[in-house]
């Protein structure tokens, strides 16, 4: 599998940035040096029929003037969804962003109106960190592309493999099946990775997943037992990019619980009576209920703090900004205590809670000086 | 007993249906026992004016002292009693003034029998101020002339919605005498809980009620005396008791008024002229000198009498807070701390306060509210930023003499005065005089500065005529006297060597600065253009990893890695802290921040040299400083490590390092602590000069590198850095188990900084 990193960086450099990333024994990343419109034109066109997949560095034109580069990736990325679908490029693959800058998150998150054209957004030192990560998702998506080109997935169902007692809200059906019978892999698996993999609600992610359960994962040295023997097994998602993104159905939890743990909704009990049931009933000793952050009065866990990744409820929890949530979708939080321990960098509140925050403040300061 | 009430009751409702039954053709007002609520809730909003209530009753009858204790008060439930030592109350004064709505009494008699007061209290607020105070109100009061003292007990809970007033009877007994003569009020149990600060400002509120001083004789020889305060006649102790321990809650020491940096005043005379003067030792302005005359007109070639008002004075003390170099220091004047203490007072009691014939006339003068319209002003671009005049800058207080109350009339909510024209030329005189008297002041600085000038400009003459003298050495050589020209040597040398001395001492400094600066540009270059490569190292190291086919490559490879994973933390930091600086905006910044930022890069570094740093400690939240760089906390926190460091290697222990930071009167104190060697007494004071330097001095072939690290200048820096926000650093006393602690104090950020902070970090886009 082989993904094009088109930059304005000489092809020595490049090599090297993605060196770590070509060990693998299946996935390369071809470094090609981007010079000029039109000679750039020609040689994406040459290379299509090969490429898995595009990796496009954000700012070409600046820094290297003197390689003639007058366009920025989101023109160059607009042209190509143009060429596939005027059908001069003869299929659809991933088309991702990366960035040395550092700035590059903020600036980038500013003007929203190319966010459309990338899949996904990496640094460069995801390409020499975490790059198992790199090559899972990059591989994924590709992965992905190809199935729904070669017309395999045709339902919901077939997308998502859901499960019987899993109940798909039908707006996301109708969203999905609007867009599998537009056929535009990039929109449908752009809309399936933003919508519903990242987002929460229909699927939820490992963290989540302990929280609902009432476990603090670091002090539960049979979490990776129960994960990987009992909840994976059981209700994880194994849809599209499954591979790529690991998840497990929301209501698969539910499901679980009642058939396997106590008839009533886990939300009926403390994180201390989850853990407690859990113990007993997968004869797994080493679980740990999760405690309440400061300034929580709740340890009735459904949400995660995202700051600081912990449980929290979320009537104790802030709600953080998001752009309109679909109605499948469910909020996130923050917890007074990452804010007030300025534990928040990067996640804002949404403006709703002002007040909220405010009272709340003012009472968690006058409990801090007793 | 309770059988005949009860029948006289019943016979009293059968008279009344008699009444009504001959008045049939009329109607009557009655009154329902809900109305004590109603009053007390609603005409007695705040919790500070129900306590005035009380005490200007203690003044009005002739107390000379009155005793507040707020016991047990931290919980809703708690006692406030107040005791005075007035003139009491007879078994008819309480039947028919007390106990009788809206009575007259005060009105009859408008001043007090004993001291002739000008009675404060007219409204017959006070009982139902106790009202919205407790549940309960114990009276007990006695006479001088009286062998008992009289207790009445009444539950205010018994007033209730649908109740007739006439059934609701108070308990009244004759109990012994506890003093001679005066009022007690008991009530309990409060509805509400008072908090240390709360006693403080209804105290503060309680002693600013009288006017502090006379300022015309007509006031101080009127026939009536005026409520002016005079600490003989009347004075408010303030107590708070927890359990059995007490409390006396004190104001904050007026003493400081006497260090102002001006006092302003004026007046407008019997002719109706008005006037105001300066008076200020620190500034060299004395009030003849500076007396100006205030038109009432707005054209400024004559100068226009007032119509409506005369006989009214003011006087403000006045301060620039930033500026303690303007003030005196000769030790009379005020010191740095003690203007800082000012400064915070002036958050909750400046401003410019009226007082109507000896009392406080609210709110003028109360924080928020800009009756001169100063703090208006101040915002506008024109304002001098050098002399401000907002009314945080004053303290001060307008006397007005109106016994009739023709000239100025109080709103019917008596908050306030209604806005005539005699007001109305009382704000433009006001206004007028202060800002007069602002340029007074900012003439008299400018002339100042100036001078101070010409003083520096006297010693570079000095170095000047240091030059010339050599010149003229050199010229002498053609001189045939020899003698004169040995003479004119030996001059020379001399003046050689000021200027020698002089020169070397700025230089040096001067130049490890430069050298300093020019290092920190081309670092800035250096982290941002190693930015790139760091991913290109780390790919390569993974090659490289994959392919080491012995175990002595492979262990070499890790360790490459791990190092370079230090490294390149410790360059984003810095890459991020010069990106922060390029911006160059000053932002409040929390100390959770920079320590959090800062203990990511340097846990590593403080791992392999076997550092320990606790967790830090914090004391509160929303600990910003005042806006500053956040570059420039990046250089503190460096700098005091690496002197940690240093000082713990020398003292060969295991070396900790303890960070602290709370908030402290208003300021951010932040300390660092380490179990180094420790600071003798000797070198407290020096460790923040140039070149103080504990290091052992650089071999004569060192780097210049190496010269720099042990250079004596970081704590220098850092001080410029921390004095310049007007803060302060020093070596203060470590907690147990540390030898060093170095203490900054900052300012805290104000409350709307603060906000405006928070508020973008947490819900702007």
């Amino acid at each position: 599998m082989t993904y094009f990193l088109l930059d304005n960086d000489t092809v020595e450099q490049s090599a090297s940035i993605v060196s770590k990333v070509n060990l693998s024994s299946y996935f390369k990343i071809t470094p090609i040096q981007l010079t000029s419109w039109e000679s750039d034109l020609v040689r994406i066109k040459k290379i299509f029929p090969e490429a898995n997949g595009i990796i496009l560095d954000w700012r070409l034109y600046e820094g290297h003037q003197q390689s003639g580069i007058t366009y920025s990736a989101e023109a160059l990325a607009q042209h190509i969804r143009f060429l596939i679908n005027d059908k001069q490029l003869m299929r659809d693959i991933p088309v991702v962003l990366c960035s040395a800058n550092p700035d590059f998150t903020s600036s980038y998150e500013r003007d929203g109106t190319g966010h459309d054209l990338f899949l996904r957004v990496y640094s460069k030192d995801d390409f020499s960190g975490n790059s198992e990560k790199v090559i899972r998702e990059l591989s994924v998506l590709s992965k992905a592309f190809q199935q729904i080109q070669n017309s395999k997935l045709s339902s919901t169902s077939d997308l998502f493999q859901t499960p019987e007692y899993v109940h798909i809200d039908s707006r996301l059906k109708d969203e999905l099946a609007s867009l599998v019978h537009k056929k535009i892999p990039h929109n449908l698996v752009k809309f399936i990775l933003d919508e519903v993999i990242l987002a929460l609600g229909v699927l939820i992610e490992e963290d989540t997943l302990a929280a609902r359960l009432g476990i603090d994962k670091s002090e539960s040295s049979d979490w990776p037992a129960l994960r990987d023997n009992i909840l994976t097994p059981g209700f994880a998602y194994k849809g599209i990019l499954s591979e790529g993104w690991s998840r497990y159905w929301a209501e698969g939890l539910i499901n679980w619980w009642k058939a396997n743990i106590h008839e009533k909704h886990p939300q009926y009990f403390s994180a201390g009576e989850r853990v407690e049931m859990l113990k007993n009933k997968t004869k797994l000793p080493n679980l740990v209920a999760a405690k309440k952050l400061p300034f929580c009065l709740s340890d009735e866990f459904w949400a995660i703090c995202e700051a600081t990744r912990q449980p929290i409820d979320p009537s104790d929890g802030l709600r953080i900004q998001s752009n309109t949530l679909r109605a499948w979708q469910e909020e996130r939080f923050l917890s007074m205590f990452s804010i007030l321990e300025r534990k928040n960098k990067g996640f804002k509140l949404n403006p709703i809670e002002k007040d909220r925050f405010e009272y709340l403040k003012k009472i968690a300061q006058e409990n801090g000086k007793k | 007993m309770d059988d005949t009430r009860a029948d006289l009751v019943k016979q009293r409702e059968a008279l009344d249906a008699k009444l009504e039954e001959i008045d049939k053709d009329k109607v009557k007002f009655t009154v329902d026992a809900g109305i004590i609520d109603r009053l007390g809730r609603e005409l007695v909003g705040r919790q500070e004016t129900a306590v005035a209530e009380l005490v200007k009753n203690a003044y009005d009858a002739d107390a000379t002292e009155v005793i507040l204790t707020f016991k047990d008060t931290d919980v809703a439930g708690g006692t406030l009693i107040i005791d005075d030592n007035g003139h009491g109350m007879s078994r008819d004064d309480i039947k028919n003034g007390f106990m009788r709505l809206s009575s007259t009494s005060k009105i009859h008699n408008p001043v007090s029998p004993k001291f002739n007061r000008k009675r404060a209290g007219r409204k017959g607020i006070g009982r139902f101020a106790t009202q919205r105070l407790g549940e309960q109100l114990v009276i007990t009061t006695q006479t001088l002339e009286s062998k008992t003292a009289l207790r009445v007990v009444i539950n205010w809970n018994a007033y209730e919605i649908d109740t007739d007033i006439n059934l609701i009877a108070n308990d009244i007994s004759e109990v012994p005498k506890e003093k001679p003569y005066g009022t007690t009020l008991t009530i309990a149990p409060m509805r509400e809980r008072w908090t240390h600060a709360e006693i403080q400002r209804v105290f503060r509120y309680v002693s600013d009620l009288l006017q502090p001083s006379y300022l015309s004789d007509r006031l101080k020889n009127s026939n009536v005396v005026f409520g002016v305060k005079d600490e003989d006649s009347f004075s408010v102790i303030c107590q708070k008791q927890v359990n059995d321990e007490i409390e006396t809650i004190t104001d904050i020491d007026k003493s400081f008024f006497k260090k102002s940096l001006a006092v302003f005043q004026g007046y407008i005379d019997d002719n109706w002229d008005g006037f105001c003067a300066v008076d200020s030792k620190s500034l060299k302005i004395n009030p003849l000198d500076s007396l100006r005359e205030i038109s009432a007109g707005r054209d400024k070639k004559k100068v226009e009498k007032f119509k409506y008002i005369k006989n009214i004075h003011f006087k403000a003390y006045y301060y620039i807070y930033n500026r303690i170099d303007y003030y005196l220091h000769d030790g009379i004047g005020i010191s740095s701390t003690d203007l800082k203490k000012v400064n915070d007072f002036s958050r909750t009691s400046s401003g410019i306060r009226l007082y109507r014939n000896g009392f406080r006339v609210a709110p003028y003068g109360e924080i928020g509210d800009d009756w001169l319209g100063l703090d208006e002003k101040v915002n506008m671009a024109s304002h001098s930023r050098r002399v401000p005049l907002s009314n945080r800058n004053l303290f001060g207080f307008v006397e007005i003499v109106d016994v009739e109350g023709s000239l100025f009339e109080e709103t019917s909510s008596r908050e306030g005065l209604l806005k005539n024209l005699a007001f109305e030329e009382l704000t433009d005189f006001l206004a007028k005089s202060f800002e007069s008297c602002r340029n007074i002041v900012e003439s008299s600085i400018g002339f100042l500065e100036k001078k101070a000038k010409r003083e520096q400009q006297k010693h570079e003459d000095k170095t000047q005529s240091d030059f010339e003298t050599i010149e003229d050495f050199i010229n002498s050589n053609e001189d045939t006297d020899k003698q004169h020209a040995n003479s004119q040597r030996e001059k020379a040398q001399k003046a050689l060597e000021n200027i020698k001395q002089t020169l070397n001492r700025e230089l040096s400094e001067t130049a490890m600065l430069r050298v300093l600066a020019g290092i920190g540009l081309s670092i800035g270059e250096f982290v941002h253009e190693i930015r790139q490569f760091s991913p290109i190292f780390q790919s390569e190291m993974a090659v490289l990893s994959k392919y080491a086919n012995t175990d002595v490559l492979k262990n070499s490879v890790n360790g490459l890695g791990k190092n370079f994973e230090q490294f390149r933390t410790f360059a984003a930091y810095f890459d991020e802290t010069i990106r922060n600086n390029a911006k160059r905006e000053l932002i409040p910044i929390d100390i959770r921040d920079v320590v959090q930022d800062f203990l990511k890069i340097i846990q590593r570094t403080a791992e392999k040299n076997q550092v320990e740093i606790l967790p830090p400690q914090y004391d509160g939240y929303d600990l910003f400083t005042c806006p500053m760089h956040p570059s420039e906390w990046a250089s503190i926190l460096f700098n005091l490590y690496s002197n940690a460091n240093k000082a713990t290697i020398k003292a060969r222990v295991k070396a900790k390092i303890l960070i602290q930071a709370k908030e402290e009167n208003n300021r951010i104190v932040f300390e660092f602590c380490d179990n180094g060697t420790g600071i003798p007494d000797s070198d407290k004071e020096r460790i923040f000069t140039a070149f103080f330097t504990t290091s052992t001095p650089v071999g004569l072939n060192a780097s210049q590198n190496e010269e720099l690290i042990g250079s004596g200048l970081g704590l220098k820096i850092i001080s410029d850095i921390i004095e310049s926000y007007e803060g302060e650093i020093f070596v203060s006393n470590p907690p147990d188990g540390f030898k060093t602690c170095i203490r900054i104090e900052l300012p805290k950020a104000t409350d709307e900084q603060i906000e405006e902070q928070v508020n973008d970090d947490l819900f702007s886009t």
